[in-house]
């Protein structure tokens, strides 16, 4: 049949093509080893047989032929997995152990050297809609997903050395049967997430020359001071890129693994497998760090995704520009908290 | 707190939608590796 | 005891699929799902080889030191079996396997993909219960519990498919080579055990 095709189009590249293929196959005949031979008897297999040694020497996997209808049966041998399974053994659960442990270890360790940061002089009366109810919407179903994506990954990852030898085998897997399903389908809704915080904020998150200013006075954590900044700060900014990149980059991998041979092959799911894993728990550490200033790390910050609405002084202190921009449009801050 | 619970809401309904449709879509190895007009007996 | 491995003398094997056959049968594996399967490398070109490979059962086996539940279990004879019990289908087995032996019993996601089988070399399950009805059910035969080798092995028909101890095969094989002056190498071995048969 190739041999046909080859005829009806005799273009100059397809024989360029047959010229190279001939030469190769020459080649490869030609450097095949030469043993004493076996007993004359017709044609000597001896040198035109393939070898196992030959072929796992020159290619990534062995792929041949295969009679029954599943053809991705055809591979015979793909030595590839030893490299991810290494990965998966080793580098991925310390990686894993430094950003999850390390990142809760600094937190701790900032909290008591740094403390909450408080609003100066106490919360104010006058409030500020920092967040209308579909920004807070998107945020949570965004945050919701993360969060069990990261426990029932981080379970994949690390659950064996950690739960398995507390838990024992049975209610284990149980548990793990479970997480496994939620990380398939939740990813979902995460997507979906950072679809729509794209859309909606990508706008008010591309660098500008105030962040950079932001981020020589080193962003409020150093002293007092508090820069000027927008409705997102510099570093703000970095947390939404990480989510829509990190994110991103997650949902691909994440899809390319839940349909195999739809986007890739075995050894592209081992290489979304790394990819996955290593993101995913760099962004943990990022997220810890997005989350403890959220909440506890400095007070009024929760409010922004509570009820939208945040303390008039906070905004002004973290938030300068953007509360300007807001009172000019609107002409006054709401006097108080309106009921959500 | 309510856009929080709302996003739970369709936190829950997005993954179990998209489990729905899967399921749907997914088809049992006997039937995907069938040759063409075979008597496929789908219970495993 | 003997460590049990499988050995497909490439220059025997005629493609005829009767292990593959064999091993539907003797298991009842579901339909869609090949246990055993023969691969033929350089089709039609001088130099064809034709490969039955299965699961290898693997010494240190990549797919029990991925197994995110820890379900697969190494016995005695160095078979490699998996619990169905434990298994959660996540296909880690299946991306760490060099011979493409996992498979499950629905396509297109993982999410659902059901309990991930594989060639047991005739072995059963690890549950014990040995020949009962369930362990048939759901892992096939234990040929090796009545005595008996894999039935791929068993019944092929130039004996180019070996199973059993490891270093009889191997031995069988050597003295094959020797006797007619070549072999394309025991398929497989380097990756599954680390080692080959050398000639």
């Amino acid at each position: 049949m190739f041999n046909h095709t080859i005829l009806r189009r005799p273009t100059l590249r397809r024989l360029a093509l047959v010229l190279l293929l001939g030469l190769a196959t020459h080649t490869a005949m030609a450097q095949a080893p030469v043993r004493p031979s076996a007993p004359e008897q017709g044609m000597n297999t001896d040198t035109l047989e393939v070898k196992e040694k030959e072929l796992l020497g020159q290619m990534r996997r062995i792929e041949g032929t295969i009679s029954i209808p599943d053809s991705r049966a055809a591979v015979l041998i793909q030595p590839d997995g030893r490299t991810w399974r290494d990965y998966r053994r080793g580098p991925l659960l310390w990686i894993t152990a430094a950003c999850v442990l390390g990142t809760l270890a600094l937190l701790a360790l900032f909290y008591v050297i740094k403390g909450r940061m408080l609003i100066a002089g106490g919360r104010g009366v006058a409030t500020l809609l920092r967040f209308g109810s579909f920004e807070r919407f998107m945020h949570w179903l965004t945050a919701g997903s993360w969060c069990v994506l990261a426990l029932s990954g981080l379970n994949m990852v690390a659950g064996r050395a950690v739960l398995l030898p507390l838990l024992g085998n049975d209610a284990f897997s149980e548990i793990s049967h479970w997480l496994k399903l939620s990380h398939n389908f939740v990813g979902f809704p995460f997507a979906a997430g950072v679809i729509l915080m794209l859309l909606v904020w990508v706008r008010a998150n591309i660098p500008n020359k105030v962040d950079i200013e932001w981020f020589r006075q080193g962003g409020g954590f150093i002293g007092n001071r508090h820069p000027p900044a927008e409705k997102f700060n510099g570093g703000q900014k970095v947390v939404f890129w990480i989510v829509v990149l990190g994110g991103g980059s997650l949902a691909i991998t994440g899809f390319a693994l839940l349909f195999p041979f739809y986007v890739t092959n075995i050894f592209g799911m081992q290489i979304a497998q790394v990819v996955h894993g290593g993101i995913a728990v760099l962004m943990i550490a990022a997220m810890f760090g997005h989350i403890y200033i959220g909440s506890v790390g400095m007070e009024g910050a929760i409010d922004a995704m509570n009820t939208g609405n945040v303390d008039l002084k906070w905004a002004k202190d973290h938030h300068s520009l953007w509360v300007a921009e807001e009172l000019a449009k609107t002409g006054k801050p709401n006097p108080q908290q309106p009921a959500e | 707190m309510r856009m929080f619970l709302t996003a739970v809401v369709v936190m829950v309904a997005l993954s179990f939608g998209a489990a729905a449709v899967l399921s749907v879509v997914q088809q049992p190895v006997a039937v995907a590796f069938a040759t063409k007009g075979a008597r496929v007996d789908v219970g495993e | 005891m003997a460590r049990v491995k499988f050995l497909c003398d490439a220059d025997r094997c005629i493609e005829c699929n009767a292990c593959v056959t064999a091993c539907k049968n003797a298991n009842e594996v579901p339909w869609g799902i090949n246990r055993r399967r023969v691969v033929t490398i350089n089709d039609g070109k001088p130099g064809e080889r034709s490969v039955s490979m299965a699961c290898m059962h693997c010494t240190d086996a990549p797919c029990a030191a991925v197994c995110p539940v820890d379900c697969f279990f190494t016995t005695a004879d160095g078979v490699v079996l998996h619990s169905k019990d434990l298994c959660i289908g996540c296909g880690y087995c299946f991306y760490a396997c060099p011979f493409g032996a996992p498979q499950y019993p629905k396509l297109g996601n993982f999410g659902s993909r059901g309990k991930m089988d594989k060639c047991t070399y005739c072995s059963g399950g690890p549950e014990g219960a040995d020949g009962s009805a369930a362990e048939f059910a759901k892992y096939g035969a234990n040929r090796m519990a009545e005595g008996k080798l894999p039935l791929c092995a068993e019944m092929c028909s130039t004996k180019s498919l070996l199973a059993g101890d490891g270093e009889i095969i191997a031995q069988i094989y050597r003295e094959r080579v020797l006797k007619r002056g070549y072999g394309s190498g025991s398929w497989g071995w380097q990756t599954a055990y680390q080692e080959t048969v050398n000639v």
